[in-house]
């Protein structure tokens, strides 16, 4: 018989030469950043990073299919041995949660000067930067004049015929607790309870109502603008609209990238100059640039004119702490009565 | 008497099972007494209410009939495949088991475009019918069924193939000299492959049950979306850890049942392996039988890699799909060729002391129960055990806790497979090898290690398969810099562009394709060195 212990030697040594390259690490400075912006926009900002200042920046990318369960939590679990330098959050609600459990460290970013008061954090654990907005997406081929406000989504034209994302869960959730802030307990609830009883589809997450919006799956839906900007420049029959952007209007939720330093992080110093990057407005006008069409904070940088102008924005009258403070009772909400 | 060796390796063997599977569930027995310290105190309450009991019986449901449908179509091919010995019989043995290769998330996209709302077939449905007949929903538990045995039925398909070729082939020549071959078909070739087709069904029932991107996609609330919702919407990393505790007593049960039904037909599968040669079936039954095969290629294969085809146009998206992404698909082979090694060398270690008594359901259980955690579930736990400074930092820093992780999650069936594979065997080959003095070590390396090495050859490949698709704990404990494929394309998924995702989703399907076919070109390999010294061994005892 050929075959002995040799076999497991061959193995073995396999794995020990793929576990040597896996292992092998680059002597020098670096940053550990966790990073839940998608790769595709944030690797090139990262990279720039890099060969500007020769840190070698170790990303760490959150995905949308697990919900937004990986970096938060890993963070929060990791706090005995923090891993992380910088936590670059592609919303809000998560980072101020992170603050209220103390994983945070407090940084004065001299970068963050340009960005306008209501987008960062009054004791300096986050700074927001480069927003997305709510929007409703909507199927050119289904529809010809889309609705104008959220709570259009509750008339009998639309039963059946529109999509949310989870509300449990990313931006969408943000967006209910948003509504839940502003219009108060039973205004919020009657209007779940009424999506609900349109018939709107509750659908894994916002590239997913895009998807099927664009398909014609749906006719509207509601969604990020990065997410409907995608759609537009594959070439999918969708349009979109800022919604309540009409006088009195309720106006639309902004949703400002949010960066922090990560408390008992292994390299503070570089997290402290990726951060102060993060602020600084190249990387604003980059990711005005890219696909995902985000807004600049920053007022002095000059986006696209793809790219909605923040000023010319109605957007919702709340504080992100108000948001961040409704967020568990609003899931309560949302898990019990309007997911049963 | 055994030996001191036989005794350290056996501790080896337990301490290196302990710490694939067994640290993440003592991890999570441990953070649950200290929820349940604070039950007591009143200050979380983690119930399990009507909602929650709603939510489990709609998974159970939804992987009870993807088992079901999956067991119905996979034993029916597998039956075809090995029983009938239909017409193209060599091309569909590789054409079969590739639906298992594409994501079922994959899958369930592309049958979208083909029954959902506005797909082809509705439309085709509305131009030609004008409205009056609609087709059925896919967006319903039954399409959720349907797409998720789509994918999985593969794995039936291949315990069942299996399994016929370990059918001791004395019952079948008996029963054909008795009744005649129709009667040897469905008297006894048919129920006595059941035991192997309930096994694949098994599996598919595990993997289901876990599982929540399909259900979520067709609309369908599953279970374990609530234990995601307890770690993203509240961030209460307790909560989700008991979350995980009903799935755990769900595939406990399953199993159990699963092994008090093997228990008295595992005899049934002696390996008294039947020569190739041609079916006694009629023409038109192996003819019918093919179509059907035929008919499953198209629509568990052809259609959903055509869509992806279709959506990666222009060809130039592939080369973006190598530039953007080839970093992660090194890091992935890496990682799922290491994994599938241990795997199926801790596999082959178990399955060894599986003989002792009591040793099989104990590594059954504490194999099986990090795949039950559910993938965040067991990520978690893996970080809350080796993130700490000293030795365990060096696993948590490297990718050897993605190693883990993958192994924690399929280590299982590695070992059922390995185990199965080892009972086979003759116990006289090993008891005449005793009785002449050849030591323990000698006995497994030069009896149990070649005529179970098809069987280690097909885990390293579903080890491959399995691994290089982990997504779920892979995410939260892929050491920064290192993010695998599976992670880098769900990223895509969000707003990049399709025809990159369809093409780097094409890529994933080559690359297992390759580990698969790796698998089976060592598996006939070494299937032709084994055959003819199973056919020498003696004959076994009968029936039951």
């Amino acid at each position: 018989m050929g075959y002995r212990w040799e076999i497991f030697v061959v193995f073995t040594a396999l794995a020990a030469v793929f576990m040597a390259i896996g292992c092998a690490r680059e002597d020098g400075p670096e940053v550990v950043a966790y990073v839940s912006l998608d790769e595709l926009y944030s690797r090139p900002i990262l990279d720039e990073f890099e060969a500007r200042t020769g840190i070698r920046v170790r990303a760490q990318y959150d995905i949308e299919a697990a919900k937004t369960t990986g970096l938060v939590n890993r963070i929060l679990a990791e706090r005995g041995r923090p891993r992380a330098d910088v936590f670059w959050n592609n919303e809000f609600a998560q980072t101020i949660a992170l603050k209220k459990a103390g994983v945070l460290e407090a940084y004065d970013s001299p970068s963050r000067g340009a960005i306008p008061d209501g987008f960062k954090d009054s004791d300096m654990y986050w700074t927001g930067f480069a927003a997305r907005a709510r929007v409703i997406i909507y199927n050119t081929e289904l529809v010809s004049e889309p609705p104008g406000s959220i709570r259009d989504l509750l008339r009998a034209e639309w039963k059946g015929r529109a999509a949310i994302a989870n509300p449990l869960f990313g931006t969408t959730a943000t967006h209910a607790a948003a509504l839940f802030a502003v219009w108060g307990d039973e205004d919020a609830r009657a209007f779940f309870t009424g999506l609900r009883a349109n018939g709107i589809a509750v659908l894994p997450g916002n590239a997913t109502v895009r998807d099927l919006v664009a398909r014609g799956e749906y006719a509207l839906g509601l969604t990020d603008t990065d997410d409907a900007n995608g759609g537009v420049l594959d070439g999918f029959p969708v349009g979109r609209v800022l919604p309540a952007q009409e006088g009195g209007g309720l106006g639309t939720l902004l949703l400002p990238n949010t960066v922090a330093l990560v408390r008992g992080g292994p390299n503070p110093e570089a997290g402290r100059r990726l951060i102060d990057y993060l602020l600084g407005p190249e990387v604003e006008l980059a990711l005005a640039s890219s696909r995902s069409i985000q807004i600049p904070l920053n007022p002095a940088v000059e986006a696209p004119e793809s790219v909605p102008e923040l000023a010319k924005i109605r957007t919702m009258n709340v504080d992100f702490d108000s948001i961040s403070e409704q967020m568990s009772s609003t899931a309560v909400f949302i898990r019990e009565e309007f997911l049963r | 008497m055994k030996s001191t060796s036989y005794w350290l390796v056996f501790a080896f063997a337990s301490a290196a099972c302990f710490i694939v599977s067994g640290v993440p569930l003592i991890t999570i027995a441990w953070q649950l007494i200290g929820e349940g310290a604070k039950l007591i105190e009143g200050t979380v309450v983690p119930g399990f209410d009507e909602r929650q009991a709603a939510l489990l019986a709609n998974s159970v449901r939804i992987a009870g009939g993807a088992a079901v449908l999956s067991m119905v179509l996979g034993g029916a091919s597998g039956v075809a495949l090995q029983v009938l010995r239909v017409p193209s019989r060599g091309l569909l043995l590789w054409l079969l088991p590739i639906p298992f290769l594409i994501p079922p998330y994959i899958q369930a996209l592309a049958w979208m475009e083909i029954l959902g709302k506005s797909g082809l077939l509705a439309r085709a449905v509305d131009t030609v019918f004008a409205g009056q007949i609609a087709i059925p929903s896919l967006y319903s538990p039954a399409g959720a069924i349907w797409v998720t045995a789509l994918a999985y039925f593969p794995i039936v398909a291949v315990t069942t193939v299996l399994g016929a070729r370990g059918l001791d082939a004395r019952y079948e020549e008996a029963a054909v000299l008795a009744r005649g071959p129709r009667a040897a078909l469905y008297r006894i070739q048919l129920p006595m492959l059941a035991p192997a087709i309930f096994t694949g069904g098994l599996i598919v029932f595990l993997l289901s049950v876990v599982g929540f991107s399909v259900p979520s996609l067709l609309q369908q609330s599953v279970y374990p979306v609530e234990i995601h919702t307890q770690f993203a919407a509240f961030y209460d990393i307790g909560a989700g850890l008991w979350g995980a505790v009903p799935l755990l007593g769900v595939g406990g049960i399953a199993t159990l049942a699963w092994h008090l039904y093997m228990r008295r037909r595992r005899g049934w599968y002696s390996g008294h392996a039947k020569p190739a040669g041609d079916s006694r079936a009629t023409r038109p039954l192996r003819i019918a039988a093919a179509a059907l095969c035929w008919v499953l290629v198209g629509t568990s294969t052809v259609l959903p890699l055509a869509v992806l085809a279709f959506r990666s146009l222009p060809l130039s998206s592939f080369a973006r799909a190598w530039d953007t992404a080839h970093e992660e698909l090194l890091t992935s082979v890496i990682i799922a060729s290491i994994a599938a090694c241990v795997i199926t060398g801790l596999a082959f270690l178990l399955a060894y002391f599986s003989r002792l008594r009591l040793a099989t359901p104990f590594f059954s259980a504490v194999t099986l129960s990090p795949l039950l955690l559910s993938g965040p579930a067991l990520g978690i736990a893996l970080i809350l055990a080796w993130n700490h400074a000293g030795w365990r930092s060096a696993v948590y820093d490297s990718i050897a806790i993605v190693v883990l992780a993958s192994c924690a999650r399929y280590l299982f069936f590695g070992f059922a497979a390995v185990a199965t594979a080892s009972r086979r065997l003759d116990p006289a080959l090993f008891e005449a090898a005793s009785v002449s003095g050849i030591p323990w070590h000698r006995q497994m390396s030069g009896i149990l290690l070649p005529l179970t090495l098809p069987a280690l050859v097909g885990v390293w490949g579903l080890s491959f398969v399995l691994c290089f698709g982990e997504v779920d704990a892979a995410v939260l404990v892929t050491p920064p810099g290192a993010t695998t494929l599976p992670v880098r394309i769900f990223g895509l998924l969000h707003y990049g562009p399709s025809s990159l995702v369809a093409a780097l989703s094409l890529l994933v399907v080559l690359i297992e394709l390759a580990g698969a076919g790796l698998a089976v070109a060592a598996y006939a390999l070494a299937i032709r060195n084994v055959r003819p010294r199973l056919r020498i061994r003696h004959a076994r005892p009968s029936l039951g």
